[in-house]
């Protein structure tokens, strides 16, 4: 007798990775030799004292289960149920977690399914192997310039592509956008990685050594240790990265708003979305080099793990204050650019994000690059050309369909 | 952990947090006033007009105007007198250097978020450009820097002039070279690939040798710079990093051969495996097994853990 598993609707490994959030799982006996009616299984952690765990849901709500029961018909049909990790113990290694199916009454284990509950981790604290694996990913993604990361630079410059992803209400949708399109390229050299966060209100000495994102020389040029592929990180032209810190990297941090004093700026989008401001630009400028200007940041590569924070705290503060659903006080431009009550091309709320529409010309920039968002095997959303609706309920609380696929680690999924 | 347990806590915790960043030099600078439009999260509840009279005010200390600049990056600028305002103060030779340094930082800030600072772009450069002969060599420093990120020509002519005579050099040569690194021209090559050759100044070798990474006509010198075993060793890995780019099969000959040499240092050939794992040809180096048999013997020779780790990944990546 036996079952298989599949996760996020597919039974292929490329499926196997889930966040906090439910990731809609089926399971079915596939081979039911043995079987003389209905299958009482059991679903469970093949371990649950290393690698990540997992929880189980037969209805989205609640919080999940350790174990759950299921009763399977012997004509193969499918039973519905969802999957999401146990918040707090994430996965430290691809394919660390694994679900174990055994029949109920004798105890026989029906299915092995290994996967990985893949989150966003604070930089400071991942092990040399999850470090290692990111900027390997990072590296291969530049090559040396030749690579797709070229595309995530231009995406991100100054002028008129200013005005797409700065100053306005969709400051924190796109840049929610442009970190999770990266992330999946990353994921699409390795599936096992995630895009860290740098957590700037605190000291962070093992992100600035030369085994992570480099210690900075009296010249603010990045050094790295001898065998690090970062070594050849090369953009526009140039090699290297360009970086010097105003504060003591080993023992500090920048002078930014703490993540309390971030989250207690209010209530509503309008005035949380001041934070663009301080500790988002004070974060950027508490540096000399490519970080400090907007039309140059993306050529370091702390450049997504800051941003990573910054959606970080975006995300703490919609778990804090229930903020996934589409009224003002989530986002206050509910409809699209020209309606009465509008803003800005870009940052009403069913406003295609540049430059995933591809759209060019005034008020879009000349140029679009990078072509359509990047897909993913765990997840539909948010589509080739997402729009700023499709950033807010980024776990599916309010639309199960709508989880984009990623979570932080010290962001927990609630149902409302 | 339980969601649910995780909030009571938090909430408990966010509950007992400071709202605002702490500025004693603020506290009671200005009476409380009744009435005044308070920003969201400022110090002391200060207004941003408020902390501009503070900041703008000569006969107050010069740490209680600096503390003013920085609360008002917490809040949200709404009126293009509050910029130029600012502007003001960072053109200003005679205000403390303390607080056009912190203006600096302002500005720079506010380009991250202010639709107003677009309207006072022009006047911000017009102001950089001003400021690249200031006597501070911090300001000067930023302001070209700045410029330069912008690929402001007038400030990419006077680097170029520093470099040539360095009575007119407003910044060490590897920062002139660096600066000029954000917009590289092609007309620049002959001049870095010189500085590369001759300069005495290690810090600046390196800087010509990153920008070097795209000048097709620089890869002899690249090569005959690396193979130079008396050279500094940073210096000799940038050599390669940039070959990579301009020469690849040339980077994967010296590299390979680097890797092959014992005698040579083992952070250069280090950084040459590395090279060749991630960026080398992946064919080339699944058929090479001289160079595999040789780097076998690596682990446990009493070298260095960098080289150690560079022959372990080199050996996964063959395997693939």
């Amino acid at each position: 007798m036996r079952t298989d598993v599949s996760i996020n609707g597919s039974t292929s490994p490329a499926g196997r990775y889930v966040s906090w959030a439910p990731s809609p799982c089926q399971i079915r006996l596939s081979d039911p030799t043995g079987a003389t009616g209905p299958v009482n299984v059991r679903l469970r952690n093949q371990r649950t004292d290393v690698g990540g765990q997992v929880v189980f849901y037969t209805i989205r709500s609640g919080s999940g289960t350790a174990e759950l029961d299921l009763i399977l018909p012997t004509d193969g049909a499918s039973v519905s149920f969802w999957a999401g990790g146990e918040f707090g113990s994430a996965s430290i290694e691809d394919r660390d977690a694994a679900i174990e199916v055994i029949d109920a009454g004798t105890g026989t284990v029906l299915s092995l399914t290994q996967l990985m509950v893949r989150i966003r981790k604070d930089a400071n604290t991942l092990t040399a192997t999850e470090r290692d694996r990111f900027v390997s990913a990072l590296a291969t993604l530049n090559d040396q310039g030749l690579g797709r990361f070229s595309e995530f630079r231009d995406m991100h410059t100054g002028g008129a592509a200013d005005d797409e992803a700065h100053g306005f209400a969709g400051f924190l949708p796109w840049h929610r956008a442009y970190i999770l399109d990266l992330e999946r390229e990353l994921q699409s050299i390795d599936p096992g990685v995630s895009l860290p966060y740098w957590r700037f209100d605190r000291p962070a000495p093992a992100l600035f050594s030369r085994e992570f994102l480099g210690e900075a020389d009296v010249t603010g040029n990045v050094r790295f240790s001898p065998d690090h592929p970062l070594r050849f990180w090369r953009t526009d032209g140039a090699l290297g990265i360009i970086r010097s810190p105003f504060f003591d990297s080993l023992n500090s941090n920048p002078p930014v708003r703490t993540e309390f004093q971030t989250l207690n700026i209010g209530v509503g989008f309008g005035a949380f979305t001041t934070m663009e401001g301080n500790p988002h630009g004070r974060a950027h400028v508490s540096f000399d080099g490519y970080i400090n200007s907007t039309g140059t940041a993306p050529r370091d590569p702390l450049f997504f793990l800051l941003h990573a924070n910054v959606d970080r705290l975006w995300a703490k503060w919609q778990w804090l204050n229930g903020r996934f659903d589409f009224t003002a006080a989530s986002f206050p431009f509910l409809g699209s650019a020209g309606m009465p009550g509008g803003t800005r091309i870009g940052h009403n709320l069913n406003d295609t994000m540049w430059p995933w529409n591809g759209v060019t010309g005034p008020p879009r920039p000349p140029t679009a690059p990078g072509g359509t968002f990047a897909v993913s095997q765990n997840t539909n959303f948010p589509g080739l050309r997402p729009i700023v609706r499709e950033m807010i309920d980024y776990q599916g609380i309010v639309d199960a369909a709508s989880r984009l696929g990623f979570d932080y680690d010290d962001v927990p999924f609630e149902f409302n | 952990m339980d969601p649910s347990e995780y909030r009571k806590q938090y909430e408990k915790e966010i509950a007992g947090a400071a709202e605002q960043i702490d500025r004693p030099a603020l506290k009671g600078v200005l009476p409380k006033v009744d009435g005044l439009d308070q920003g969201p999260g400022l110090s002391e509840g200060y207004s941003i007009s408020d902390l501009m009279q503070i900041a703008t005010d000569s006969s107050r200390d010069v740490a209680v105007r600096t503390a003013a600049i920085e609360a008002i990056g917490e809040g949200t600028i709404e009126s293009e007198e509050t910029i130029q305002s600012l502007l003001v103060l960072l053109r200003d030779r005679s205000e403390p250097v303390e607080l056009r340094r912190a203006v600096f930082t302002l500005l720079k800030q506010l380009g991250f978020q202010s639709k107003l600072f677009a309207a006072k772009r022009a006047e911000f450069i017009s102001v950089l450009r001003e400021l690249c002969d200031d006597s501070d060599a911090e300001i000067r420093t930023r302001a070209l820097e700045t410029l330069a990120q912008k690929k402001d020509n007038f400030a990419q002519q006077r680097l170029l002039e520093g470099l040539r005579d360095q009575g007119k050099a407003l910044v060490p040569e590897e920062r002139a070279l660096q600066f000029l690194g954000y917009d590289i021209h092609a007309d620049y090559y002959p001049l870095i690939r010189e500085i590369a050759q001759k300069t005495g100044n290690p810090l600046a070798k390196h800087e010509a040798i990153r920008l070097l990474s795209s000048d097709p006509e620089a890869a002899s010198l690249l090569v005959g710079i690396f193979r130079d075993k008396g050279e500094n060793a940073e210096v000799r890995n940038a050599c390669a990093a940039a070959l990579r780019a301009v020469a690849p099969l040339e980077f994967e000959r010296v590299a390979r051969e680097t890797a092959l040499d014992d005698d040579d240092s083992d952070e250069v050939r280090a950084a040459s495996i590395t090279g060749l794992t991630y960026f080398g040809n992946r064919a080339a180096v699944a058929r090479d097994n001289e160079l595999s048999d040789h780097l076998e013997s690596i682990p446990g020779k009493g070298k260095s853990k960098s080289l150690e780790r560079a022959v372990e990944r080199y050996k996964a990546r063959r395997s693939y």
